[in-house]
């Protein structure tokens, strides 16, 4: 959905076309045809005026929702293999992330601005960038998260390792928190060393936020995670109230105190946790 | 008695969360028990908890009590051990896995092939466990400390070894490799006799049906039965379909092939080798290694369960009626291996999925789920909408209240007629 809450983009699967809708009036706004590819990640422009997509033939497009035409495509990655892609928070670069590399892309032209290998032995799942641009975060199955720095990208066409932490569980989303003192995963919160920070970091005088999160472990376990000061465990989920294994970054979704799944059965779970987190933190 | 059926049930399917937080079973457990089940009329209105499932709560016990999770790539083979304590499990990921059927945790970890474990077996006293693999060795495992034995690795094998099985007694196990080759070998590193047997294909499945007479299935359809002692061949059928798996009961009574030539699952009788019944495979016309793992019959012959090759279920036939009378959904990629618990109240199925999977389909009258299945879940960014979508081409979007019981939903856009 776009950052205004104004679209949903939605994938045919097998080579399928993309499909703009208007959440506000349900209508179909945009259609885009496709002969190739099934897109598996879409990323909107911060003001929701393009929408950039990865598709498991390894092709990034950028597609102009005002103008409804496609405006560049890029081949990135490998076949069978279905890039994260990320606009940039100045929208002027297109990140992606293959299976063992990832690179940024002019969001004008399409062109490569640089490319990097990821020197890991599992796949690489999900990106994500600091709200100055400075910096990327990714992770992957094995569970490492690098932070890389990009500043200089565009000048030098050169990323730079800055820091990188085994969180011993795999990943398949990650981004900054905390005022970018935090990067947290889909199993919890890790601390990046201050020098490793972006510039936009917030200073260790700030307070921490006291910001929840819900995040399903791999062990079933939901544990409510909140900024810096610990973790709580919350519930464990039977077998049969899990998410796709294999693909839980779309069969699972927070609220601030609620959890949504999708089961294995392809069954819509819906989990109050309210009156618990209220119990646990009644300050909040 | 149903009341103490389901608190059996409880205890297997919670026991993760019941051995870390015992005394909060009505906060951990009871908000999950199925709706229908006794333990959660009696004890639901009782036993309020702060966790609400608000919607997609099961009605009746699944029939999956635990996810065994851990591998790093796909299951290939499973094996109980004789007590059915114990699970093992083979991998592309190069290792065996040993896990309690109880708890459903991982004991042991065992490393050392440098190529995909194709075939596990376990020895008569549970004590031993023997993998065979693509790096085409056999070798021996410590079940208690997930040690080899000494250095017993058997590298008599040139190719990939797809069986690997203990004789009755323990003392000798017979593996066989895709060349067709089956090797029986002593266990006794000190003085290891090897004897050799040739098989006209790859060796799909073996079976000691006494404990000097072993029985062989091939890739191309050749059953052989050799006489152990004289190493002779005392039987020889050829069943026409070409199978890739067989698998046979203990009392020889009944045994059954799978094939991709007829996409047909052929359950024959034992001894005189006439078909029984025949039941469709679900097999895609995929290229199949071959494995005796899709098949596994029930301790008392009358149900057999089928890993169909290609398919993400797991099905379970009644032999006599060759009628389906389960099917296991919720692996994510293709079943590779299925069996059944020693006892038959647990089916276990591997598959590439990374998980291994342990069915209970004694208290299972599986319900039809009302409309159709969802696939997929986002929020947008600023948590205004929530679209979920659905297998028949439909998206539903949800306006999201900040008070999050209040939800309602404000259409459901029929995606479809826009396709």
């Amino acid at each position: 959905m776009s950052p205004d809450d104004k679209f949903l983009a939605l994938c045919e699967d097998l080579e399928g076309s993309i499909h703009i809708f208007d959440l506000q009036s349900g209508q179909l706004y945009a259609r885009f045809e496709r002969t190739f590819g099934t897109v598996r990640r879409i990323s909107f422009r911060s003001d929701s005026s393009q929408v950039v997509c990865g598709d498991d033939w390894g092709l990034v497009e950028l597609i102009d929702l005002n103008s409804r035409t496609r405006v560049w495509r890029s081949q990135v990655g490998e076949r069978m293999w279905f890039p994260a892609v990320a606009f940039s928070p100045q929208n002027d670069l297109v990140a992606w992330l293959g299976r063992r590399d990832f690179g940024l892309l002019d969001a004008t032209s399409g062109k490569d601005v640089v490319r990097q290998h990821i020197a890991f032995r599992s796949n690489q799942l999900g990106l994500a960038w600091a709200a100055n641009a400075t910096q990327l975060l990714t992770c992957g199955w094995d569970g490492v998260v690098c932070v890389w720095g990009v500043a200089s990208a565009r000048t030098t066409h050169q990323v730079h390792l800055l820091y990188q932490c085994d969180t011993l569980h795999r990943s398949f989303s990650c981004s900054f928190f905390d005022n970018h003192r935090y990067f947290v995963t889909d199993h919890g919160l890790f601390p990046i060393p201050p020098q490793h920070r972006p510039s936009c970091a917030a200073d260790d005088l700030v307070p921490l936020s006291s910001e929840t999160l819900l995040r399903l472990r791999e062990d079933g376990w939901i544990w409510l995670v909140r900024g810096g000061t610990g973790e709580r465990r919350v519930c464990w989920l039977p077998p049969t109230y899990r998410p796709v294994v294999q693909t839980p970054y779309v069969n699972f979704a927070t609220l601030q105190d609620s959890v949504r799944l999708v089961t294995d059965s392809y069954r819509l779970v819906v989990i109050d946790l309210k009156e618990w987190i209220k119990n646990a933190y009644p300050d909040s | 008695m149903s009341l103490l059926a389901d608190c059996m049930r409880m205890t297997r399917v919670f026991y993760p969360v019941i051995g870390v937080a015992c005394l909060q079973l009505h906060h951990h457990v009871v908000p999950f028990l199925p709706l229908d089940s006794r333990l959660s009329q009696v004890y639901g209105p009782k036993l309020q908890s702060s966790i609400k499932v608000k919607e997609g709560r099961d009605r009746i016990w699944s029939s999956c009590v635990h996810v065994l999770e851990g591998h790093a790539s796909g299951c290939r083979t499973i094996v109980f051990s004789p007590d059915g304590r114990r699970l093992v499990s083979g991998s592309n990921d190069r290792t065996v896995r040993l896990w309690s059927v109880q708890t459903g945790s991982l004991l042991q970890v065992m490393t050392g092939h440098s190529g995909v474990v194709r075939s596990v077996a376990c020895s008569p006293d549970g004590m031993r466990i023997a993998s065979g693999s693509a790096d085409t060795s056999v070798r021996i495992w410590k079940a208690t400390t997930g040690l080899q034995v000494g250095a017993d690795t058997y590298t008599g094998h040139s190719e990939s070894v797809l069986c690997v099985i203990f004789s009755p007694d323990g003392l000798c196990i017979a593996s066989g490799d895709i060349k067709g080759m089956v090797h029986l070998w002593s266990m006794d590193v000190t003085r290891r006799s090897v004897k050799m047997l040739r098989s006209p294909g790859p060796v799909i499945s073996l079976a000691f049906i006494s404990s000097n007479r072993l029985l062989v299935a091939s890739k191309g359809g050749s059953i052989t039965i050799w006489e152990l002692q004289s190493a002779s061949c005392i039987e020889q059928h050829h069943l026409l379909e070409d199978p890739i798996a067989f698998a046979i009961t203990p009392d020889r009574k009944l045994a059954a092939s799978l094939s991709k030539v007829t996409d047909t699952i052929t359950i024959w009788n034992g001894h005189t080798w006439k078909k029984q019944k025949q039941m469709p495979s679900y097999a895609r016309d995929d290229e199949l290694y071959p494995s005796g793992g899709w098949l596994s019959f029930s301790p008392n012959s009358r149900y057999l369960a089928v890993g169909s090759p290609s398919s993400i279920i797991v099905r379970v036939w009644d032999t006599r009626t060759g009628k389906q009378i389960h099917d296991a959904k919720g692996h994510a990629r293709e079943v590779e291996a299925v069996q059944f618990s020693p006892d038959g109240s647990l089916l276990a199925s591997a598959s590439l999925d990374f998980t291994v999977r342990l069915w209970d389909f004694s208290s299972v009258a599986e319900l039809q789920r009302q409309g159709h299945p969802t696939t997929s879940i986002s929020l947008s960014p600023l948590g205004t909408f929530l679209a979920t979508g659905f297998a028949d081409n439909t998206v539903e979007v949800w306006i999201v209240r900040l008070d999050i019981s209040s939800y309602s939903d404000v259409a459901r856009r029929q995606v479809s007629r826009a396709m």
